[in-house]
């Protein structure tokens, strides 16, 4: 093959790749704060005995699991104006689109991790006068969520690689940066290159740590 | 109103039974899994309740703190009305607060133990007392203690429940509704997941408990303890209590053919 690899020119541009990481880190961070605690409000609602709070939680998940986030994302930011008046700026709706989205996911793990936790824990919490939130909070979820790391920390690799998404906003994160310095230096293999093995970098030991826990837990005996 | 005062202001119903049930009928869709049950615990009182599997025993326990919701009857506790009020006429689902508060009174002991499996056993004992009744670590610490004592599992305070027998599990999970300080203890086949040779150190619990003064409703296959321990022996089939009465009537001289059936299954196991 013809092609030489030139990765040298790509070094003074250092910079932009940092400034584009830390665009990913802060967006994936906001999203996640935002999946994480609207996912476990839509795993509670798809448990409560009220027919329409499960329901509209079931519509929620559905709508955001099934359509693409590129257009969600799109369309918080260019629709969301239109019907409702309210214009958020790229990076909010950037990290907002993303954390509706990944919410859709995370509720689906906490509502599989807390159904995996049999019934007869929930019986003799009850059967003890606990309330259904202090059976929830002090002997459900507390086992729940161990089974739930791994696919969590799943969940948090793919929202952090869909922060890429938020590119077409133009929120200056790693993958819009790589984009702009393509202008620059013609040279979108390497740039892509370096734009993976950072990716690659920061989500490999997370993974590895997730693993690691998975051991250790299956180790202990619950 | 404390526990107590809830449990008490009652005012219709025979107040000298601990519980009473009356014409209490639940179904499942189409099935109809308890049909028309009647019957009454006295106060210290131990209730065997036998039958074939799927006669509802299970279910009708669990409608006895309201675990379950049942469709039509009544189930008293110490003189109220479980999981409904009546006003108007109308029935509808007591307050949450109030049928937690019922439980609390009404310990319930169950075939597959249900420790929380994340807790040692001291933790799955002293939860309950600090979470639903605000006790002090201190205060629930010390009982527990003695309730662990009092099962013989003194030694086992800090061990995880995953570590321990089947008939450990049962002890402690007996000594974890001891804590509640209950009125009554509902007991739902108690021995039936346990190796043969650990079904005696249970049942020598329970006996000791009856033998206390403990009001007791007792699921169970243990014929040995039905006849010796229980005042009163319902048997279950369809649904239905067909028999009930004194444990050495009903035991050796049943009325009905089903019942006979059902004794002749249980001696030839």
């Amino acid at each position: 093959m013809g092609y030489t690899w030139n990765f040298s020119g790509l070094w003074k541009y250092r910079e932009v790749f940092a400034r584009g990481t830390l665009m990913t880190a802060y967006l994936t961070c906001i999203a996640l704060v935002i999946g994480v605690v609207l996912g476990m409000v839509l795993a509670l609602m798809r448990g409560s005995r009220f027919a329409p709070i499960r329901y509209l939680a079931a519509a929620y998940i559905e709508l955001f699991r099934t359509t693409p986030a590129l257009v969600q994302l799109v369309w918080i930011y260019y629709s969301l104006p239109i019907l409702t008046g309210i214009q958020l700026p790229n990076v909010a709706s950037a990290a907002i689109g993303l954390g509706l989205h990944s919410a859709a996911y995370f509720a689906e793990i906490f509502r599989a991790g807390i159904q995996s936790i049999e019934q007869g824990q929930t019986y003799a919490a009850r059967s003890l006068g606990m309330s259904h939130w202090q059976s929830m909070r002090r002997i459900v979820l507390p086992q729940a969520l161990q089974r739930m790391v791994p696919p969590l920390i799943n969940e948090f690799v793919n929202l952090a690689k869909l922060t890429t998404l938020a590119s077409v906003l133009a929120v200056y994160e790693l993958m819009q940066q790589a984009n702009n310095l393509m202008l620059t230096v013609p040279r979108p293999l390497e740039i892509y290159t370096v734009l993976a093995l950072l990716f690659f970098a920061i989500l490999f030991p997370i993974t590895l740590l997730s693993q690691a826990l998975e051991r250790r837990w299956i180790r202990t005996k619950f | 109103m404390d526990t107590d005062e809830v449990l008490m202001t009652s005012t219709d119903a025979s107040p000298a039974s601990a519980l009473s049930v009356r014409g209490l009928t639940k179904t499942f869709g189409s099935h109809r899994v308890l049909d028309d049950v009647s019957f009454d615990v006295q106060p210290g009182e131990t209730v065997a309740i036998i039958g074939p599997s799927g006669s509802g025993k299970s279910t009708l326990l669990k409608c006895l703190n309201f675990l379950q919701e049942y469709d039509a009857g009544e189930v008293r506790f110490m003189g109220r009305l479980v999981g409904y009020v009546t006003t108007g006429g109308r029935r509808r689902r007591e307050k949450e607060k109030n049928i937690d508060r019922l439980r609390s009174k009404l310990g319930m002991v169950f075939q597959s133990f249900n420790l929380f499996p994340h807790m040692t056993v001291l933790e799955n004992v002293i939860e309950a007392p600090m979470l639903v009744n605000r006790e002090s670590r201190a205060d629930a610490t010390a009982r527990a203690k003695a309730l662990l004592e009092r099962v013989g599992l003194a030694n086992k305070a800090d061990a995880y429940p995953a570590t321990l027998s089947g008939g450990q599990q049962q002890r402690a999970a007996i000594a974890r509704a001891l804590a509640m300080q209950p009125i009554a203890m509902l007991f739902d086949e108690p021995t039936s997941a346990l190796d043969p040779e650990l079904v005696g150190e249970v049942l020598d619990v329970m006996q000791a408990l009856a033998a206390q003064g403990m009001t007791m409703v007792v699921v169970t296959h243990e014929m040995n303890f039905a006849r010796d321990v229980a005042d009163k022996v319902l048997v279950m089939d369809r649904g239905a209590i067909i028999e009930q009465g004194p444990p050495e009537v009903v035991l050796s001289n049943p009325r009905t053919e089903r019942t006979r059936a059902f004794l002749q299954r249980m001696l030839h196991r």
